[in-house]
């Protein structure tokens, strides 16, 4: 075959033979997880899942080490809308139906269709928890391990960027630490759940009612928890996006944003950019936003009222909002659609955290993007990789400022910006006009005529 | 016709309503310090908002025709994965009335070069790689004419390397300040609100 020397070269990229055993080996260990699904067993759990994890983690990280450290640090995309698993191809299809299927059966199927899976982390959990796995605990395990594992792909992909390195330990920190240990430790110390870092509305929960009511009499100390919430909801949330943006939680703590940015990774560009996208989004996220307020308000007008209105609607109400878009949209479509739809489709039309901390970003925060005088050379790497579907190119060809209810402060499209031209930066002196100057147009919009 | 397509200030060429922009251009005048033909990627970008103004002023006759004025000289590129920022005026060959303050990263993939004129200090051109300016300060810096003493110890306000990256500000202030014996200090670190100040 003939080697084309074109910079978009349409000659497959192989993977080493090292690449290929590397992937037998964390293809080894996925089938012992199917093997055990399927057959509802576990056989011996402690030697057959360290045996899977082990071969999981061995193999990516063997993998990975082939794929990046045999280059030179920097940007390395290549061949991404080639790659049948990154380019919406068969791989990419099947991923996406594996991973949907999964969340069905976890979400809305019963207990025993795991048990095989249940049985093989109980081990895990007894030590943890001091009881047997649930599917819960099953799922919570995967997703952390997911963001472990993917997170130090990530690690090696971006090693010569401190703030993706700094970024990518934090969620790390934050998913196995808070959304893993500490609720586990809470309940072998006879202590509720919790999740610190989850808040009302992401966690509609924690501020309804019966939320209250259970946290406030548990234990001595579960009250305390769930007034963490309550200020991180009223305060925290403000006044750490005023300083920092979306940021501090979208891509920095939540675990949601966590995967995204881990597992996620080689799915960003598939972000839809186009207007109606950026329309279709604005309308949902705002909408799901009305629907946990509503939900909320009903839910304590209802306990004020004794049941007095509404009494079964609101409840209904609830379980429907559960259902929807806590399963069906936050997990099965969230997570199974990122080989299609990119890595953040709830984040960017679900969910309501998302949503609140988009207006105080857009509207109160010293947050931006700054785009670099006249650098940009429009060549749209920075639109490509934003796995919100931000055209941040825009903005930069035009020395514009971007301001985005959307933007998580991923940094990726200040990343791959071959000219360096944009910084995720935060100024106090002005915020109503961060976005009025246009660097690099030096003629008015005013004075040209369109001619139709 | 000569090496390129010979436009006016206005980009128009000899024949009337033909516009020419871009690397096909030769300027019939070109700015002081400026050459006829500059075929880069900036010059382009400029030309062709200028031209394309000028077409629809002079089309519709809405009004008046734009000179073609590329401001200070500025490029950037990337060699390999190493960034390159040029701003102001950096020859090839130092000139005579010209100093240099040249540092660079023992790893020896970053450096920051700071041109200035021997006799009166003023700040020339910055040549950058694998560091990032910001292109606003410095446009400015040279613009004013501003003293290589007074740009080094507000060196700060000109860093747009990403968050968490090592700053280099204070190292060229010692290498100044070991090559010609001062004893100037960094006065301003980095951060936006510094820098919207002093472009306002
Ligand atoms: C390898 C390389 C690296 C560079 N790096 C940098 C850099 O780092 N920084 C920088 O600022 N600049 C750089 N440049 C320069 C920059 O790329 C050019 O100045 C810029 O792209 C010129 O834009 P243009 O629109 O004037 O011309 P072009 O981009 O060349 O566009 C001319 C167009 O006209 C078309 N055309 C030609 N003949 C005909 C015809 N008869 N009929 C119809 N169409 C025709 C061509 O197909 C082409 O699309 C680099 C250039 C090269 C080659
Ligand atoms: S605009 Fe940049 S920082 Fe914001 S979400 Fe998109 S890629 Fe990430
Ligand atoms: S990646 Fe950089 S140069 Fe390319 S369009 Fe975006 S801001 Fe401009």
């Amino acid at each position: 075959m003939e080697e084309s020397i074109s910079l978009a070269t349409p000659n497959p990229t192989l993977t080493s033979g090292k690449q290929k055993i590397a992937l037998a080996l964390a293809g080894l260990g996925v089938l012992l997880l199917l093997v055990v699904w399927a057959a509802g067993n576990a056989f011996a759990p402690v030697p057959v899942l360290s045996a899977s994890l082990g071969l999981i983690c061995a193999g990516v990280w063997l993998f990975v080490r082939e794929e990046y450290l045999t280059r030179p640090e920097g940007i390395k995309n290549n061949g991404v809308w080639f790659k049948s698993l990154s380019a919406r191809g068969i791989w990419g299809w099947l991923a996406a139906i594996i991973i949907t299927g999964f969340y069905t059966v976890l979400y809305f199927f019963p207990e025993n269709w795991l048990t095989g899976l249940t049985a093989l982390f109980s081990p895990v959990s007894q030590g943890l928890r001091g009881k047997p796995a649930d599917k819960w605990f099953v799922y919570g395990s995967l997703y952390t391990l997911s963001v472990l594992v993917l997170g130090v792909k990530f690690m090696y992909k971006y090693r010569h960027n401190r703030y993706q390195l700094i970024r990518t330990v934090s969620v790390m920190f934050f998913q196995t630490g808070f959304s893993f240990l500490i609720p586990a430790f809470l309940q072998v110390m006879n202590e509720p759940e919790y999740y610190f870092t989850y808040f009302w509305p992401l966690k509609d929960y924690y501020g309804s009612p019966g939320a209250v009511q259970y946290y406030g009499h548990a234990t001595s100390l579960s009250v305390y928890f769930i007034a963490f919430s309550a200020l991180m909801t009223f305060v925290g949330t403000p006044v750490l996006t005023y300083f920092f943006g979306k940021r501090w939680y979208c891509s920095w703590v939540c675990g949601c944003g966590g995967l995204a940015e881990t597992a996620g990774d080689p799915f960003r560009h598939l972000s839809d950019k186009s207007l109606n996208a950026w329309k279709i989004e604005r309308w949902m996220i705002h909408s799901v936003l009305v629907a946990v307020v509503l939900l909320t308000g009903l839910l304590w007008l209802n306990s004020w009222q004794q049941g007095g209105v509404l009494g079964k609607f609101s409840q209904a109400y609830s379980t429907a909002y559960g259902y929807v878009l806590g399963m069906a949209f936050s997990g099965v479509v969230g997570v199974g659609f990122y080989p299609l739809m990119g890595s953040r489709v709830w984040c960017r039309f679900g969910c309501p955290q998302a949503a609140i901390l988009g207006i105080f970003q857009k509207k109160k925060s010293k947050f931006r993007i700054t785009a670099n005088g006249g650098q940009c050379i429009s060549c749209g790497n920075c639109s490509t990789y934003c796995e919100m579907g931000i055209d941040v190119r825009h903005y930069a060809q035009r020395g514009q400022d971007v301001v985005r209810a959307s933007c998580v402060g991923c940094g990726i499209c200040a990343a791959v910006c071959p000219r360096g031209v944009l910084r995720l930066e935060g100024a106090g002196s002005d915020i109503d006009q961060r976005t009025e100057q246009l660097r690099t147009v030096h003629i008015r919009l005013e004075d040209v005529k369109i001619l139709s | 016709m000569n090496r390129g397509i010979l436009v006016d200030e206005y980009l128009q060429t000899n024949i009337p309503d033909v516009f020419a922009a871009g690397d096909c251009v030769e300027l019939r005048q070109p700015n002081a310090g400026r050459r006829a033909i500059e075929a880069i990627w900036y010059t382009g970008r400029m030309m062709g908002e200028t031209a394309a103004n000028n077409i629809l002023g002079a089309v519709s006759g809405a009004k008046s025709p734009v000179r073609y004025n590329p401001g200070i000289w500025f490029n950037s590129a990337k060699f390999f994965d190493i960034e390159y920022q040029v701003y102001g005026d950096i020859r090839a060959q130092l000139p005579e009335d010209q100093a240099t303050l040249y540092w660079e990263h023992p790893g020896g993939k970053k450096s920051i070069r700071l041109n200035y004129d021997k006799a009166s200090g003023r700040i020339l051109g910055f040549n950058l790689m694998g560091v990032r300016y910001r292109h606003e300060v410095c446009d400015k810096w040279i613009a004013r004419g501003t003293p290589v003493e007074e740009v080094l110890q507000q060196l700060g306000l000109a860093n747009f390397d990403p968050e968490f990256y090592p700053q280099h500000e204070s190292e060229l202030v010692a290498l100044y300040n070991r090559q010609t014996g001062k004893s100037l200090k960094l006065k301003q670190k980095r951060g936006l609100d510094a820098v919207l100040a002093f472009l306002r």
